[in-house]
């Protein structure tokens, strides 16, 4: 960070604030989301994607390979290509065919490995992985886009951008596995070969290496249909297809079981903000650059609302509309006198905003993405060596009074008022995926996971009520064993001020597509479009520079990606 | 069996299912994670931690074996789970400051290393012995006679002293010990390679870890658990 206040601690807006799920759920990706750091660093290592094979038939089918090469060795990425019977393309995580699958390897795939990943990874969890991989992934084709895309192209024309604009990706994955999962690497020995060394850094990768296949599929596609005739997808639609991302509610539970890594995200993402908010005066360059991403911003939210089915995102999106209309016209270069040109103008901006978390959260991602100089620096503080241990010397009293000092926010909650309780966690037979259920109306309530930490904490304090306050910790959990989570989680968070989400999560009420958009948004994900309590579709690289186009100038100003097929609110 | 007929499984994927699997056979919350913790940490070691992981989840589990007694520095483990309590004696022999406790009937006492690995550092140490076979763990170091490693139940003494060990463990036949490099090496291995486990051991654990899943209903389909019911888009 530069600048002669950087060094002054910033102010931070308080965990209290932060941490509810009506907060986390406006969250919008930030220029320091995995993704755009991911991105940033293949830019700055001069990262280059080499097509190593490439076996498709007229139909697509059949496999390819890629080397990625990095300052530190290269990798590979495995694509498979498959015929899917209509009857079997489902999104649901459930699903057991695909029309596309893929690896992520630590090194590139020879010829004898090609084969082994084409018996296992078309086959995904019923399949195994070695330790040489990374990530494994499968993605459908888009209905909506793929076909009429290689249409057009197979014809000679482009295809409509405001559809590319309104769909925006030609496949859409819906498992991206990594950290061990079924056989895969472990991200300890990920991190020790020292190229994705930061968490989600592979499974961002795997993704944007998606997209690159994609992008090559359509065009191979094209070409084998439409012979000379045909023409290959341009530049600005290439860059406004992504990859869509159909998550459901494994995401949740991880909020809750790595309360040290959500702590540094957070913490990460406020400490840029805070720095922001310091700034004492704008610059006329840095006012223009605001104006500039505003109007991205805008139209970018045209076009999600576009996209979006579920009404109340769409009506929160519509206020959003508006509120930035009034604030173009607020702070246009006639304007600015009334909000932006006096002391600590982006702090004034995020009091505009008012009690609107949804225009708020926006405009604290154009903040954050207006100050690479104060921020980038943040970009690897992502990581943390999760470590959770009791402290057993410690008298309960004491840990009593740590209770009552952080945990206030969960003894606030009336555990005897109806639907307090309502919901359960659980792991599902199926793929042991994890899900929710209603407590009194559904079976597994005995197998529920442990993600009730406000009731937790509440029981942990009742218990400590009646015990002799200089009794060690250590012993009190010889008897009473079943509080050892809870008291580790506490003894252990005390550094954490982010590492709690401050809500009831077994509230009937409770909205889990809040959690995912916080998780997803770290990741770098836009377009959040809830398709029920418990999924949600968003995209991802949507604008981001293309494999080619890394080392450009301006490659990383892709924040509030816009096809620009409309401009108006 | 040989290496070829083993399969391939990371230290994560054991490490999750040996929490459900412990969670499964009624480990109170939280004790299931560090037992999975200690079951990683020795598989990745060569010290048979899958092997433990079985012994316990093969064994009675009863309200009174989750509950180890405590009568002055003796505990009863009386059969109990030792991975689902490793960590809470090995806690509770630091809050002793030096003084031996003792565990009758402690089962697979090298389960008791990973925590106390943890734990050692600068200013603590332990000591562990079961009649001839002795361990002793140090501040970034181990060393341990490979017959402590083989015990099945054994009455242990465990000792957190303060500081650094005095001596290192009386001689030995170097062949009988297993030095903190060698142990780190193992490790390093196990991560660049994986781990390997019989087939028929890595079912029964993926079997006992499946004893939380909750089968899906026709409710929770139609609610659209697992993503969309008809996504085409």
């Amino acid at each position: 960070m530069k600048g002669a206040d950087a060094a002054a601690p910033a102010t931070l807006r308080p965990p209290g604030e932060v941490m509810r799920l009506s907060r986390l759920g406006r969250f919008h990706p930030t220029r320091l989301s995995f993704a755009r750091v991911l991105v940033r660093r293949m830019a700055r290592e001069g990262w280059r994607i080499e097509t190593a094979v490439r076996d498709l038939d007229d139909d697509g089918y059949g496999r390819a390979a890629y080397r990625v090469h990095t300052p530190t060795g290269a990798l590979g990425f495995a694509a498979f290509s498959h015929h899917l019977d209509p009857a079997d393309r489902t999104d649901r995580v459930i699903a057991e065919r695909w029309d596309a699958s893929f690896a992520l390897t630590l090194e590139p795939p020879s010829p004898a490995d090609l084969e082994r990943l084409h018996d296992n990874v078309p086959r995904q969890e019923a399949g195994r992985c070695g330790a040489g991989e990374i990530v494994l992934s499968r993605a459908n084709r888009s209905v909506r886009l793929f076909d009429t895309t290689v249409d057009s192209l197979a014809g000679g024309s482009q295809p409509p951008l405001d559809e590319i604009g309104r769909v925006g990706y030609l496949m859409r994955t819906t498992a991206v596995y990594g950290n061990g999962k079924f056989g895969l690497a472990d991200f300890e020995e990920v991190r020790r070969r020292g190229v994705l060394t930061l968490p989600f850094q592979a499974e961002m990768l795997a993704v944007y290496l998606v997209r690159h296949f994609s992008l090559e599929l359509i065009d191979h596609l094209a070409a084998r249909r439409g012979g000379s005739r045909a023409a290959t997808l341009e530049r600005t639609r290439r860059r406004a297809l992504g990859v869509g991302n159909a998550t459901g509610l494994g995401m949740a539970p991880f909020l809750v079981n790595h309360p040290q890594l959500i702590s540094r995200w957070i913490h990460g993402r406020e400490t840029a903000l805070a720095r922001v908010k310091e700034v004492e005066r704008a610059t006329p360059a840095k006012l223009a650059r605001f104006r500039s991403l505003l109007a991205r911003a805008r139209i970018h939210v045209a076009e999600w609302r576009a996209q979006a089915d579920d009404a109340a995102l769409g009506r929160r999106l519509a206020a959003v509309a508006g509120r930035l209309v009034e604030l173009e016209r607020a702070t246009g270069p006639d304007r600015d006198g009334k909000l932006l040109s006096g002391r600590r103008p982006w702090a004034a901006l995020a009091a505009w905003a008012g009690d609107d978390a949804e225009t708020e959260e926006l405009l604290n991602s154009i903040l954050i993405e207006l100050y690479p100089e104060r921020v980038d620096d943040l970009e690897t503080a992502t990581g943390s060596a999760e470590r959770e241990e009791v402290r057993a010397d410690m008298p309960v009293d004491a840990l009593r009074r740590t209770i009552e000092d952080r945990y206030g926010w969960a003894l606030e909650v009336d555990f005897d008022r109806p639907g307090s309780q309502g919901l359960f966690w659980y792991h599902s037979e199926e793929k042991e995926e994890p899900r929710l259920g209603f407590r009194y109306e559904e079976p597994g309530a005995d197998r529920e996971l442990r993600l009730g930490i406000a009731r937790r904490a509440a029981e942990l304090r009742r218990a400590l009520e009646r015990e002799d306050p200089a009794l060690p910790t250590g012993r009190f959990l010889l008897a009473n064993p079943e509080f050892r989570q809870i008291v580790r989680r506490i003894q252990s968070l005390e550094d954490s001020p982010y590492a709690e989400i401050r809500d009831n999560l077994l509230d009937r009420d409770c909205e889990p597509a809040d959690m995912l958009r916080c998780k997803l948004s770290m990741l770098g994900a836009s377009r959040f479009d809830p398709k029920s309590l418990l999924w949600t579709r968003v995209t991802f690289f949507q604008g981001a520079p293309l494999a080619g186009e890394l080392q450009d100038p301006g490659a990383d100003d892709w924040a509030f990606a816009t096809t620009g097929a409309r401009t108006d609110p | 069996m040989t290496g070829a007929e083993r399969i391939h499984v990371s230290l994560a994927e054991l490490r999750t299912a040996a929490s459900r699997a412990l969670d499964g056979a009624g480990a109170p919350a939280g004790t299931e994670r560090d037992g999975a913790r200690s079951v990683v940490w020795l598989e990745a070691r060569g010290l048979r931690g899958a092997a433990a992981l079985l012994f316990d989840l093969r064994a009675a589990w009863g309200p009174a074996a989750r509950r180890p007694s405590l009568t002055g520095r003796r505990v009863d483990l009386g059969g109990s789970p030792i991975l689902v309590w490793a960590s809470t004696l090995i806690e509770t022999a630091m809050l002793e400051a030096g003084a031996a406790i003792f565990l009758q009937g402690c089962r697979s006492p090298r389960a008791l290393l990973p925590e106390a690995a943890v734990q050692a550092g600068p200013n603590l140490h332990f000591m562990l012995r079961a009649g001839a076979s002795r361990a002793l763990v140090a501040n970034g170091e181990m060393t341990l006679d490979r017959s402590f490693a083989d015990l099945d139940t054994a009455d242990v003494q465990l000792v957190a002293a303060p500081g650094q060990p005095r001596s290192p463990l009386p001689p030995a036949p170097p062949r009988t010990r297993l030095s903190a490099r060698e142990l780190e090496a193992r490790h390093g291995a196990s991560l660049a390679g994986g781990l390997r486990l019989a087939p028929g051991d890595w079912q029964e654990i993926r079997e006992a870890a499946a004893r939380i899943l909750v089968p899906a209903t026709e409710r929770s389909h139609s609610r659209g658990a697992g993503a969309e019911v008809d996504d085409n888009d």
